[in-house]
């Protein structure tokens, strides 16, 4: 046998990235690991502190009171932002012309930077000056306090979600209208399925890998929404809109207990590592396998059905 | 009852014709196929029947209900696909079901029905695999096997064997045969092999450009084909071709070539080319023409051995005969070498004469 020849030009040839991967990926996340078991203040020693910080976690009310604004935002904004996108690719799916030209404009607000599309929105939502209440004013409508109303926060921070990323999960999902088989149908159709039933029993299960992505995707980025609330609201007003990211931000870079704010990030992507397996969990159920009978019971009941 | 009748049917896509007038009859309880080269309309035809394409005028019957605006799902009529289309993301089980479910039968019924259709197409073992984890040939008996598990009026059948290996053919052809007689359907099947619908039919629709050539029983659209198309279509090796002209001398009529053939009618055949004087084409199937190595009576006629094709129990020859090729089916122990001169004679009762610009048949 040959010896395979070059093989440290091959892991030479991998090795920059490697480096990359370990230095932005790998040794951030350790030392953040390291940071929340130790009482580290800018300037300070490191001290061990065991759990410590973990447990003030638990027992901060802010903390788990931004847990809660998050997993609403996440919640509402992914599942409206699924059924647009839903519906939106099944309509784009059914235009005979112009498919190209409308993907590009659907595409739009996602090639906008966060940053643009928050200071975008805090204009559009400005209370006194914001088109959208000068439209409703025009309208004889009373004006709304977009930002500044704790309740109608929030609400603006999904809505702005849903403008942003129903275009992801519609791009995901139209791939997946034009992947699925065309004989199915006709196959249902001789069998005597309805429109109704074939969307159920065929359009929609068969969509089912491609919304498992779209939605996990989402998902995972919505808990981590940051820079368009940020512009926003800020957080505000009060803490109505402030997110395990943002707090943790907070603590971590305005009140400088970098420890505390590791600890933070930590619990946060376990949450996230949680959620996601339990949602896979739930939507990849195991299909249902039917209990072969023996042969001669079978043989009985043909005869009996002849 | 489940005769279908097709009366006038035309049917264009845009501005192509893809089938001009259609009028024929399947009779209730028939294996009946459709047969032609591809983009011949048999096609559809078929989907036109199952109700997947509207029909642009002409009528449609299937048991004596005028079927033209009732959809697929009122036709009570079951396909199995050529790509077999089945559903992807359900099992085995769940596909030959579903058409019950459908219908709304209860579980007990459904399960039933299943196990028993299974157990008839052998699939009894793969019931909680996923479609594709199955081979084709398994693939194509979940298909037929969902075609016919609803009893249907009429079970169609789009090209189910063309994606078969040539062994496992074999079996599906015997085994959909029987399962039609043991249930009593009504059939209809397209192909584009002769011998899948020589083999299982009862009757025959030869199609061609979207019109019909001829429909009858296999024995007469092999033994009285009703035009040169028909006549090429039909058996392997395929009908030799060999353009003529008439000759009279006397009351004798004779066929002749400038290649020094000569084949001398019968009367019967006389009465049968009437006054015709035109070109002709005579056609004669390769198992027809004896062969010899050697001219022992004056008929003979002389040709080269072109290509020698053994099939262990027939030889298939190759004769070139000035510029035509004719192939003759022989005995094994007929072993010609290449470029032998060869001699061979064609009895005229075996054979056939077409009109040689309109391609239509004599006898």
């Amino acid at each position: 046998m040959k010896k395979p020849r070059g093989t440290i030009t091959k892991h030479l040839l991998v090795a920059p990235a490697l480096v990359m991967f370990l230095a932005v990926t790998i040794f951030p996340l350790l030392f953040t690991l390291v940071l929340s078991f130790s009482n580290w203040k800018l300037g300070g020693k490191m001290q061990f502190a065991g759990f410590d910080n973990y447990k003030r976690a638990f027992t901060d009310e802010l903390f788990l009171k931004t847990l809660l604004i998050t997993c609403v935002i996440v919640v509402v904004a992914v599942a409206i932002e699924y059924v647009l996108g839903f519906l939106l690719a099944m309509t784009v799916n059914k235009v005979v012309r112009g498919k190209k030209a409308i993907r590009i404009l659907i595409l739009l607000p996602m090639m906008l930077a966060p940053v643009v599309i928050g200071f975008m929105w805090k204009m559009l939502f400005d209370e006194s000056y914001g088109p959208i209440n000068h439209f409703l004013g025009f309208l004889g409508l009373p004006t709304v306090s977009w930002i500044t109303n704790s309740t109608m926060a929030v609400i603006s921070v999904i809505l702005v979600d849903v403008w942003e990323w129903t275009p992801l999960i519609a791009l995901i999902l139209m791939a997946g209208f034009q992947s699925l088989p065309k004989e199915p149908y006709e196959s249902a159709r001789v069998d005597g399925s309805s429109e109704w039933k074939i969307f159920k029993d065929l359009t929609f299960p068969m969509l089912i890998p491609a919304s498992i992505a779209a939605i996990l995707l989402r998902s995972i980025e919505t808990f981590k929404i940051f820079d368009t609330i940020f512009v926003i609201t800020s957080g505000g007003p009060g803490t109505a809109t402030t997110t395990s990211t943002i707090y943790a931000y907070t603590v971590g870079l305005r009140n400088f207990n970098l420890s505390y704010a590791a600890a933070i990030c930590i619990i946060l992507l376990i949450i996230v590592v949680v959620l996601c397996t339990v949602f896979l969990k739930l939507v990849l159920k195991k299909r249902k396998n039917i209990e072969l009978p023996d042969e001669g019971a079978v043989a009985e009941m043909g005869v009996a059905a002849k | 009852m489940a005769e279908i009748r097709f009366e006038g049917v035309d049917k264009h896509y845009g501005k192509v014709e893809a089938i001009k007038n259609l009028n024929f009859v399947c009779e209730d309880k028939d294996f009946f196929a459709i047969l032609g080269p591809s983009g011949c309309g048999k096609s559809s035809t078929l989907r036109m029947l199952a109700g997947l394409e509207d029909i642009t005028s002409g009528s449609l019957y299937i048991g004596g209900r005028r079927v033209n605006d009732v959809k697929p799902s009122e036709r009570n009529v079951a396909m199995s696909f050529e790509n077999f289309g089945l559903y992807p993301h359900f099992t085995v089980y769940e596909n030959l079901a579903y058409p019950l479910t459908v219908k709304k039968m209860n579980k007990a019924d459904i399960r039933e029905k299943v196990l028993v259709i299974a157990q008839e197409m052998q699939l009894t073992s793969i019931l909680n695999y996923m479609p594709g984890s199955l081979s084709n040939g398994q693939k194509q008996r979940v298909s037929i096997a969902r075609a016919l598990v609803r009893n249907p009026d009429v079970t169609i059948m789009d090209e189910p064997l063309s994606h078969l290996d040539a062994e496992l053919r074999g079996y599906m052809r015997h085994k959909i045969k029987h399962t039609h007689r043991a249930l009593g359907l009504t059939t209809v099947y397209v192909t584009h092999d002769q011998v899948e619908a020589m083999t299982m039919a009862d009757k025959i629709l030869i199609m061609n450009h979207g019109v019909i050539q001829q429909l009858g029983t296999p024995d007469e659209v092999y033994f009285n084909p009703a035009n040169e198309f028909v006549a090429g279509f039909i058996g392997t090796p395929q009908m030799n071709f060999i353009a003529c002209s008439i000759q009279s001398e006397g009351t004798a009529v004779s066929l002749i070539n400038p290649y020094g053939l000569k084949v001398v009618l019968s009367d019967e055949q006389k009465h049968m080319l009437g006054g015709h004087a035109g070109p002709v084409k005579l056609g004669v199937r390769p198992h027809n023409i004896q062969m010899f190595t050697e001219k022992t009576s004056g008929r003979l006629m002389t040709g080269e051995v072109y290509i020698v094709e053994p099939l262990g129990e027939t030889n298939i020859i190759t004769i070139k005969v000035g510029d035509i090729q004719i192939k003759a089916e022989t005995e094994p122990s007929f072993k010609p070498k290449l470029n032998d001169t060869v001699y061979f004679d064609i009895s005229s009762d075996k054979c056939h004469l077409f009109d040689g610009n309109t391609g239509k048949a004599f006898f």
